[in-house]
């Protein structure tokens, strides 16, 4: 049975195609190495000239290395023993002895991104969900493991192999300004543009790219990053200093990495922080009935009214590339402004509908991955009817939350529980070394100061008690989507995991009403 | 603790029934106490949020299986029978 690789050879190029097995994206586990491992070496024992990595999943190069493992793999033996069949997978790649070339369509995250680093080439299609993204410093506090650390500052500089360890999301287009990708390929598709690098590459006899390290740069200022990012970020900052160093070697520095991993891996702060990849697929199981990702077939969005909001919507949506997506057209999907400031309605389907399908709010547009609340008019839940929106809305970068709320946004609640917790105590400095990464509108307001302790400890559990009432009124309908909002809107930090499971362990009158929403018992 | 299989364990029925739901056919006949969601019946993480919501569902409490994840030693040991003493003993 294949568990997700497959080869064919043409002409003289060796075709390795990744399409996991029972999963909607390509997850990279040690059979899928084993697999790729394996026909890599039939593929080279029978005369290519050169390689070329690609997947047949639509919107996936490759999203991940299956957390399941991670974040249950507790004894070291056997968890290093795992890690080595994949980078063994990681090191046969690199050590091909012909030209390699990643064609990445579709997202490209962390172990995803670190085997298209492997390769010598990297070409990138032009679309939204062609995203490169490392997500383990900042969403699973852990060390990445398969040569990130190593090979982003050597191809890009530290500065700039620093930024997207650190969790800076590039699309395709900012992947080519950097040098992280060789050649942008137009939104139909990497084939013209792969047959023409091919092409090239043969009339040069099928040479491979010679090895080459980007001159130093300075790292980012970490003391910008929130309190308990920094002290991952400068280990990860020390690994990324090795390859500048004389002497250098690949694998002592892949070797440093891979100890850092492990000791980054065995901390609360990891275990709780990949808790919450489920707490947030939870959510949108909830809100929709499916965690998988899905790509709408084609779909049309028009967005009509000219409220401020509206044209930001508009602006974010144009700029991410949607193929197949008609912005302009009136049709399947139409946003209107509606009467409540800030607020719009959206409709589904062809045709005119009163009131619309869901009112729209989108609290803070100017942040990186804004939220987005989406209030259906129809009382069935999950909201299925609203996947399409949620998938492209969440493919294009915006976080989509589904709330049942009657009167105000569910976000307008939070934000005034929020101001109404920090008052005009200083705050700024407190919220910050927690671990909060606010939207510039609210940290624009705060006074600096504070301390972690106290003003932290406040405003969580201010917000802690707006949810709890938000659900027992029925606006969210599952806790996670508390969670969801609390670390979208106001960026509560993952290392502490969910707002409601933080809150709860502590002693107070909000911990009990957390606890009890959780369906738990006070420790 | 090693249990036999004559003696499944509390609350084994309600993870087999929402197991059933997410297993392909051929590998339903897998689903035992011992079986490791993993390796013997394929679960990935998206494939364990629908796991959690299907046993809200027939629990009518809120699971939390991140936590379960993170208690054992080695992912062999996510199995089904070590699923159903976490959800028995949260109870």
């Amino acid at each position: 049975m294949i568990a997700g690789c497959t080869s064919a050879l043409r002409g003289e190029i060796l075709f390795l195609t990744l399409d996991t097995r029972g999963s909607s994206v390509n997850v990279f586990t040690p059979a899928v190495a084993l697999e790729l491992e394996r026909e890599l070496r039939g593929g080279l024992a029978a005369g290519a000239r050169a390689v070329v990595l690609q997947s047949a999943k639509p919107g996936s190069f490759v999203n991940g290395v299956g957390l399941l493992l991670a974040a249950s793999s507790h004894t070291q033996d056997a968890a290093m023993e795992r890690a080595r069949a994949l980078r063994r997978c990681y090191a046969s790649l690199a050590d091909a002895p012909v030209p390699t070339i990643a064609a990445i369509e579709g997202n490209c995250y962390g172990c995803g991104l670190e085997l298209a680093l492997t390769c010598d080439y990297r070409i990138a299609r032009d679309s939204y969900d062609t995203q490169f993204y490392m997500p383990e410093l900042r969403d699973y506090a852990f060390i990445p493991l398969f040569g990130g650390t190593q090979r982003l500052p050597r191809l890009l500089g530290l500065r700039a192999g620093m930024e997207i360890l650190l969790g800076e999301r590039l699309d395709a287009r900012g992947a080519a300004r950097i040098g992280l990708i060789d050649r942008l390929a137009p939104e139909s598709g990497v084939g013209g543009e792969l047959r023409s690098f091919l092409a090239g590459l043969r009339g040069r006899g099928w040479q491979k790219r010679a090895p080459k390290t980007a001159p130093v740069s300075r790292p980012p200022r970490l003391e910008e990053l929130p309190g308990p990012e920094r002290r991952l970020a400068r280990q990860c900052v020390r690994l990324a200093r090795l390859p500048f160093q004389r002497g250098y070697r690949l694998e002592n520095g892949l070797r440093e990495e891979l100890e850092s991993f492990w000791r980054s891996l065995g901390r609360k702060e990891s275990e709780r922080a990949m808790s919450f990849f489920f707490v947030r697929q939870a959510a949108k199981a909830h809100a929709i009935g499916s965690a998988s990702y899905e790509r709408p077939r084609r779909l049309a969005l028009s967005v009509a009214g000219h409220t401020p909001p509206l044209r930001k919507l508009l602006g974010i949506l144009s700029s991410r590339h949607l193929p197949g997506i008609d912005l302009r057209r009136k049709g399947s999907i139409a946003f209107a402004a509606a009467r409540v400031p800030g607020a719009f309605t959206c409709v589904l389907g062809a045709g005119p509908r009163t009131g619309g399908d869901c009112a729209v709010f989108l609290p803070f547009p100017d942040e990186p991955a804004p939220v987005i609340e989406l209030v259906p008019a129809a009382e069935g839940r999950p909201w299925r009817r609203g996947a399409p929106l949620f998938q492209v809305l969440e493919q294009a970068g915006l976080a989509p939350v589904v709330t049942r709320a009657r009167e105000r946004f569910v976000s307008q609640r939070l934000i005034r529980a929020f101001r109404d917790a920090v008052g005009s105590a200083p705050a700024r400095r407190g919220l910050h070394e927690f671990g909060y990464r606010l939207p510039q509108a609210l940290a624009d307001r705060l006074r600096p100061g504070g301390s972690a302790h106290g003003i932290a400890q406040r405003v969580s559990a201010a917000l802690a008690t707006e949810c709890v009432r938000a659900l027992d009124e029925g606006e969210l309908t599952h806790p996670s989507q508390a969670d969801v909002l609390a670390h979208a809107l106001f960026g509560f930090p993952v290392v502490h995991g969910g707002l409601l499971r933080y809150v709860a362990s502590r002693r107070s009158a909000s911990a009990r009403a957390a606890a009890r929403v959780l369906g738990r018992t006070q420790p | 603790m090693v249990r036999s299989r004559r003696h499944d364990p509390e609350l084994f029925p309600e993870v087999r029934q929402a197991l059933q739901v997410l297993v392909p056919k051929k590998l339903r006949k897998r689903i035992t106490p011992q079986a490791s969601i993993l390796a013997d019946l394929g679960l990935d993480s998206l494939k364990v949020v629908e796991l959690t919501m299907l046993l809200e569902k027939l629990l009518g409490r809120p699971v939390f299986l991140p936590e379960w994840i993170a208690s054992v030693e080695d992912p062999g040991d996510l199995t089904v029978e070590s699923l159903a003493r976490f959800l028995a003993e949260k109870r």
